[in-house]
Formats: structure tokens, C-alpha cells, sequence
């Protein structure tokens, strides 16, 4: 089955968890990431319940400080 | 603002353009915009907001310049280095353009002062480094009903988002609550290409601009990102969160305050 992961088309022998996806990518940290699944947001306490059915699309983005110094 | 012979020469390739022209040159004349940090980010937008007359730029930051700032923050010069970074801004602003007022706030934000602040402007640019200034950006510009532009960068990476609050989505909304300690680096810890702030706070720049004179489509309820290493730009569309805990359906912040200041001692696998 495929998952859109950030765009991009990405093949998973089984319907994977959001968990699943964000280990596949090596996001081993909770909480470095905002996840979206079909443009809704999933928040992480449902990583693991929260399973993608072929052709869903998985968005997250990353926490990016930066800027002035302080 | 009267339209002298210089100020129609100094902006000319403004008023050439349909979607500004003179209308929008006043606009901009009249705008007045709060920078939060002039650093890697606030230095750009300071220059091109300057550049562009913007009526009054304010400026808030309570840092002094150092020579490691060099390296990206373009406003501040090798001499500047020990110096205000409030005072070697305006310096240069003032030079660029005489039309515009700064005002300089010697200050950090903070849950005390932020209101007050952010409430004599038009705009409000995020330029800061650190998660609890962003979100008090956040929650001040949520709170003031205050238009902002939210920006991050890190290593070869940039973000961006506008946000019309209680109308698109807020940094809140994506970003419910700040990352766990030790989840995600600082500009300091895990270094930035200096090129990078300024392609980001050029993007910042432009929708300011486009805010105060109505031109185009903001980067609401988008999330900008791109990775220079590759040259990637990717926008992601996002929405208001109903549980959002400041804009959402049923706030749990009401007031101010600042969030505790992560400790990040080590970059994670897989961040950016
Ligand atoms: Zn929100």
C-alpha cells in the first residue's frame, strides 16, 4: 500500500500506524514533530491507534527555532 | 506622505508595479511594524521593510551585538560588535531611509510587556530564537488580535507561516505546546548557514509588505518550508485546530505567560 509522506509517494507492506511512519523516517523523538493525516491534525498522545488506509497522505513538519539570538 | 520628486524617484519600481503603485507606496508609509528580534531574521526585514518606507519600524531586543552574530546578521557591522543591537539597527535604517521613524524597544518580550508593545502596530514580525519568545509571540499577537509573521530557521532549513489570528491558523494550532526539553536544537547549539536568514526573512519581508498594501495571497493557513541543501520548498496547508489551546474551541490559555525555556543539549535523528 502507499502513504503520501510529505509528498512523497512511500510504499508499507502493511497499513502502518502515524508511529509507524515517523519511525520509518527515523523521528525516534516524541514531540519534534506536528503531524497532520488528510489535513487533520493527529495529536501524539494517538500516534499509535491512529493507523492510514492506502492513499492516505501523512504531512508533518518539524519544530524549527532559530533567529536572533536570546 | 507627500510625494516629492525624490521619494517618487526613491520608489519608483514600487509605484511601477500594478498591484502597489502610489496607493500602495501611502499604505506602506503609513504602516507601522514591531520586529522582534533583530538578529539572523529581524536583520533582512529591517533593511527591506526599511528599504520599501514603511512608516515606523519598531524594534525590540535587548541584545548586544556580537562578532558570532556576523556571520548572518546583516544589519550589524564588525564596529557594531558590544554595541545595542536596537542602536546599530536604527543607525543603519536611518541611513537607508530618512523616511522612516524606528522606534526602539530595549527590551525582550515578555508576558508582562508584550501587549502593550505589539498594540501600536500594524504587524508583527517573529525574528526570535527561542520557543518561549515564539510562542509569547504567538499568544501576545493571538491575544491583540495582531497579525504576524512566524519564522524559524535551523542548519540549512527554513519555516514560515502568516498568521491572521481568530481567522487562520496560529503557530498554536500546528504547534500545540513547545517541544520537550532536549527534542529540538537552537540556531546556537546546531549552527545555520547565514544565507539561510536571509532567504527566510526576505519571505518575512514580503508579506509584511503584501500585508500592509494588500497585494496577493498571504502564507495563511500554510506552512512554508524549505531545505536549501537540496533547494526543496514544499507548502503545507494547514487549518485552524479546534484544540487549539489559545484559539481553539475551548482555550485553556486566557493570559499571558511565558513558557519555560527548553534546555536542548543535543540535536535529535531525523530533525531537520
Ligand atoms: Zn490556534
Amino acid at each position: 500500500m502507499k502513504i503520501t509522506v510529505n509528498g512523497v509517494a512511500t510504499a508499507f507492506d502493511a497499513a502502518p500506524s502515524v508511529a509507524d511512519v515517523l519511525s520509518a523516517d527515523n523521528i525516534a523523538l516524541k514531540g519534534a514533530v506536528s503531524v497532520q493525516v488528510n489535513g487533520e491534525f493527529v495529536d501524539e498522545g494517538g500516534y499509535t491507534e491512529t493507523v492510514l488506509n492506502d492513499g492516505d497522505e501523512l504531512d508533518y513538519l518539524f519544530f524549527l527555532g532559530g533567529g536572533s539570538r536570546r | 506622505m507627500e510625494f516629492t520628486e525624490e521619494r517618487l524617484s526613491r520608489y519608483s519600481r514600487h509605484i511601477l508595479l500594478k498591484d502597489i503603485g502610489i496607493k500602495g507606496q501611502q499604505k506602506l508609509a503609513k504602516g507601522r511594524v514591531l520586529i522582534v528580534g533583530v538578529g539572523g531574521l529581524g536583520s533582512p526585514v529591517a533593511l527591506y521593510l526599511a528599504a520599501a518606507g514603511v512608516g515606523v519600524i519598531g524594534i525590540a531586543d535587548a541584545d548586544v551585538v556580537d562578532l558570532s552574530n556576523l556571520q548572518r546578521q546583516i544589519i550589524h557591522f564588525t564596529p557594531d560588535v558590544g554595541k545595542p543591537k536596537v542602536v546599530s539597527a536604527a543607525r543603519k535604517i536611518a541611513e537607508l531611509n530618512p523616511d522612516v521613524t524606528v522606534v526602539p524597544h530595549e527590551e525582550f518580550l515578555t508576558a508582562e510587556n508584550a501587549a502593550a508593545i505589539i498594540r501600536n502596530y500594524d504587524f508583527v514580525v517573529d525574528g526570535t530564537d527561542s520557543f518561549p519568545a515564539k510562542y509569547l509571540i504567538n499568544d501576545a499577537c493571538v491575544f491583540e488580535r495582531k497579525p504576524f509573521s512566524h519564522g524559524g530557521i535551523l542548519r540549512f532549513n527554513g519555516q514560515t507561516m502568516t498568521v491572521i489570528p481568530h481567522e487562520t491558523a496560529c503557530y498554536r494550532c500546528v504547534f500545540p505546546t513547545p517541544p520537550p526539553k532536549g527534542v529540538v536544537p537552537t540556531c546556537a547549539e546546531a549552527g545555520v548557514l547565514g544565507a539561510i536568514a536571509g532567504m527566510l526573512g526576505t519571505i518575512q519581508a514580503a508579506e509584511t509588505l503584501k500585508f500592509l498594501t494588500g497585494a496577493g495571497t498571504l502564507l495563511t493557513n500554510t506552512v512554508l518550508t524549505f531545505d536549501a541543501l537540496d533547494m526543496t520548498f514544499r507548502k503545507i496547508s494547514v487549518k485552524r485546530n479546534p484544540r487549539c489551546p489559545i484559539c481553539g474551541k475551548t482555550p485553556s490559555l486566557v493570559e499571558l505567560r511565558d513558557e519555560e525555556p527548553a534546555v536542548c543539549d543535543f540535536s535529535p535523528k531525523g530533525a531537520p
